[in-house]
């Protein structure tokens, strides 16, 4: 073989190699759109809003995607049949009126018809006055915090404001409206299979309808770029229906309660002194000298330790399934898998469970007291708190021994 | 023998010599030094230049050769009168006035030297680039065109904008939409008028955008001179004197707000989480998005709370945020303390951005937190909880 045709050969083999690279490329991309497990799908709506975009996006896609196939073919088309092979130039023509007016027209038709029904279903998106239930979601690094005001939500009476985060709990076949706002920096709240997104920025509140068609647990993600664990601040919504709602609200309304076993009593001591400054627990009291509980509740004070000036409420913990910005279940991975599978009907009385000691994922949970900067990155060991003017981004390293870490466990896993 | 060129680079090189030895003598230090350098560098340059006319016999044709020297581009008479001397000169007249007077007008008369020296400059080299007028020019025109088009097109805009802006400025407020729709309007009809007559002769079209610069430029330099309209600057909020939150008239010197509207940035009072109105004896809030009125109202704990309160009442009014009671040990002795933060008095029919964060749940405090009226007798706060 010579030179020439060993050079040939190369080339081929290389061009037949990075065919075979595009192609596979494009299959796994191709593919990945008919994964069954995820949760964060755009086509699959449930919620009103969502059907709302679907309705809107689906025949958009369409349209959008005969046009590209129509122009990428008479583009490959042009290229092959027109390519350079030593003919002749062909005759030079400028301008050509009913091809230059058709072309405009078309174009321009083409977006009315897709404006339209896209400006009426934007405003369709922002409509506010059939309410019938808010809750205030403020973002903060690393994770969502969810307020419900004092109000009658979706025909259950809450009489005092709720606080908790994580997951938010909606009454289902309910107009809510989120009132969305932001602690520290710009992030962006998303439940794909319930609505579009919203960004979440300090000093202005950004309203966002929500409604879920069905009990059940939608997923999402932070869609704002927000720093070191951008990525690990993701939240839950969690469907239920009405009286399981009301149940709810009754739960999260209560008190911490007095823990009844030993190490969880300890635990109550050790929380006290290591995690109140930050986290507060409702019912919580400060110990007086002899070591009975006072009337005074211990009040944490994140505003002087936390750059967001704010941190979890604990209260209620075990009646949510993750934490940690919930990057982290609670639940182990059987428990966990049982309740997203739930049907509709059953979902609720196993959501209002909670975490049972027999389905508590307590290594993550443990992981995460002893060493929670190792597990997700955040801006919190003491140097950083320096730079930081003396304020932590997310939670610090106590150095908590394992006893303390037992005790602390123990004391949580009875907060529900 | 030295030609004439060169007798004057060689004079400009001991001088500058001569000047480096006197100045060196004469100062001393650092800066002495750098004179120094300065000089003698100089004296080497004209040198240098001394050097190149003397060979080259400053570039003229030899005067035995007419033919040459009718072809010679350094044998061209010049093509006209010049007016960057004249510019150069203004620019001088208004550095010296601007030494003694402004600097503004200091700085521009070195803008009008510098750039008339850069004119006159290229101007005299491209007459003389070589023995064809046309081409000089044309050369003249690619070497300046790239640079004076762009610096007259910002300074022409720059006059419309500065323009413009002295009359908005002039004009009262309530005025000032009027003016810009129908200056817009205007502008729009004129351009389409333009686009409906394709044939209209370009010098139509110059006259009127003349006219119309220069109608703009002296309506601008006329509300220039009588000046701008008072927009008065005063605090809107109180944080620093709880007292003076507790009263219905101005505290000690306090002045109360003289814009109708909040006098923050438009940007704080975007979405905007509540609107707090005090009507007919009674406040009301508003939050957005949420239908109807509010109270309690629930604000999350640590986060900003922006607000604008309205008073429609028909005297001045101020809001106030009641902030809780807390004890606080000063000195091993527990004192109570009551933070609030309000409004400055706020005209009838007037509005106002008040911003607060509050830190702690409201089971930390012993009263309520509330939004309140000093002043108004049975009036009922409305309760802000927090989580």
């Amino acid at each position: 073989m010579s030179g020439v045709d060993q050079t040939v050969s190369t080339v081929r083999s290389v061009k037949k190699r990075s065919a075979v690279a595009v192609a596979v490329v494009a299959a796994a991309m191709l593919f990945s759109g008919c994964a069954k497990n995820a949760p964060q799908d755009i086509f699959k709506p449930q919620g009103e809003d969502a059907h709302k975009i679907n309705n809107l996006q689906l025949p958009v896609f369409i349209l959008a995607g005969v046009v590209g196939v129509i122009v990428f073919a008479v583009i490959a088309y042009t290229l092959v049949k027109f390519r350079d092979h030593g003919q002749e130039m062909p005759r030079q023509t400028h301008g050509k009126p009913s091809l230059e007016i058709g072309l405009t027209i078309l174009p321009a038709v083409i977006l009315i018809g897709v404006g339209i029904p896209t400006i009426s279903t934007v405003f369709s998106l922002a409509k506010t006055k059939d309410t019938q239930c808010v809750i205030n979601v403020t973002g903060q690094q690393w994770w969502w915090e969810y307020e419900y005001p004092v109000q009658t939500c979706g025909g259950v009476q809450i009489a005092d404001p709720i606080v908790t985060s994580g997951e938010l709990v909606l009454p289902v076949k309910t107009h809510v409206l989120l009132r969305i706002t932001s602690n520290d920096v710009i992030h962006s709240f998303w439940i794909p299979r319930l609505n579009g997104k919203r960004d979440a920025v300090p000093g202005r509140i950004h309203p966002l309808r929500m409604q879920a068609d069905h009990p059940g647990i939608f997923q999402g993600q932070c869609t704002e770029f927000c720093g070191l664990s951008h990525a690990r601040m993701r939240m839950d919504a969690v469907g239920l229906n009405s009286d399981d709602f009301s149940t709810w609200v009754s739960n999260q309304l209560e008190p911490a309660q007095k823990p009844t076993e030993a190490l969880a009593s300890q635990g109550e001591d050790t929380f006290r002194a290591q995690c109140s400054r930050c986290h507060q627990v409702n019912g919580l009291m400060e110990e007086n000298p002899d070591g009975t509980a006072s009337e005074k509740p211990v009040i944490a004070f994140p505003d002087l330790y936390v750059v967001s000036g704010n941190a979890p409420n604990l209260t209620k913990l075990m009646t949510r399934t993750t934490f940690a910005g919930a990057t982290w279940d609670l639940l182990t991975d059987e428990c966990r898998k049982r309740l997203h599978d739930a049907s509709p009907a059953d979902f609720g009385k196993l959501y209002l469970k909670g975490v049972t000691a027999e389905c508590f994922n307590e290594k993550d949970l443990r992981e995460w007291i002893r060493n929670a900067p190792a597990k997700k990155p955040m801006f919190s060991s003491e140097e950083q708190k320096n730079i930081n003017g003396g304020k932590y981004r997310g939670m610090p390293n106590l150095n908590l021994t394992d006893d303390q870490i037992d005790q602390i466990v123990a004391y949580l896993l009875q907060r529900k | 023998m030295l030609t004439t060129g060169s007798k004057l680079f060689l004079g400009a090189s001991v001088l500058s010599l001569v000047a480096a030895v006197v100045y060196g003598l004469s100062t001393s230090g650092g800066f002495g030094w750098l004179g120094v350098m300065g000089l003698l560098s100089a004296a080497i340059a004209f040198a240098f230049m001394f050097a190149i006319n003397f060979y080259t016999r400053d570039g003229n044709v030899s005067a035995m050769s007419p033919e040459a020297t009718r072809e010679a581009a350094a044998g061209q008479p010049p093509v006209g009168h010049s007016m960057w001397p004249v510019i150069a000169a203004v620019g001088a007249g208004a550095i010296a006035v601007g030494a003694a007077s402004k600097p503004i007008v200091f700085k521009a008369g070195v803008v009008v030297v510098l750039a008339a020296a850069v004119e006159w400059m290229v101007q005299a080299w491209s007459e003389r680039a070589s023995a064809d007028p046309e081409y000089n020019a044309d050369l003249r025109k690619r070497m300046l065109h790239p640079v004076e088009f762009p610096i007259l097109a910002a300074a022409g805009l720059g006059v419309v904008i500065y323009s413009f802006s002295r009359i908005m400025l002039w004009i009262n407020k309530s005025g000032g939409p009027v003016v810009f729709v129908i200056a817009g309007g205007i502008v729009l009809f004129g351009g389409f008028l333009i686009a409906a007559r394709p044939t209209i002769k370009s010098g139509v079209i110059t006259a009127v955008c003349a006219v119309a610069a220069l109608g703009l430029v002296a309506t601008g330099a006329l509300m220039a001179l009588d000046g701008q309209r008072t927009i008065a600057e005063h605090p809107t909020t109180q944080t620093d004197n709880n007292a003076v939150c507790l009263l219905d008239k101005e505290g000690p010197g306090e002045q109360a707000e003289v814009d109708k509207k909040g006098s923050q940035a438009v940007s704080s009072k975007a979405s905007v989480g509540l609107t707090v109105t005090f009507e007919n004896g009674k406040l009301t809030a508003h939050q957005l998005g949420v239908p109807g009125n509010v109270n309690p109202i629930t604000v999350s704990r640590g986060n900003i709370v922006n607000l604008i309160f309205k008073n429609h009442d028909t005297v001045k009014r101020r809001l106030t945020v009641n902030m809780g009671e807390f004890e606080t040990d000063i000195n091993g002795t527990t004192v109570k303390q009551r933070p609030k933060e309000c409004t400055t008095l706020v005209h009838p029919d007037g509005s106002q951005f008040l911003t607060f964060i509050l830190a702690k749940p409201t089971i930390a405090s012993s009263e309520p937190y509330t939004l309140t009226v000093p002043g108004v007798q049975g009036l009922e706060p409305i309760e802000i909880r927090v989580p």
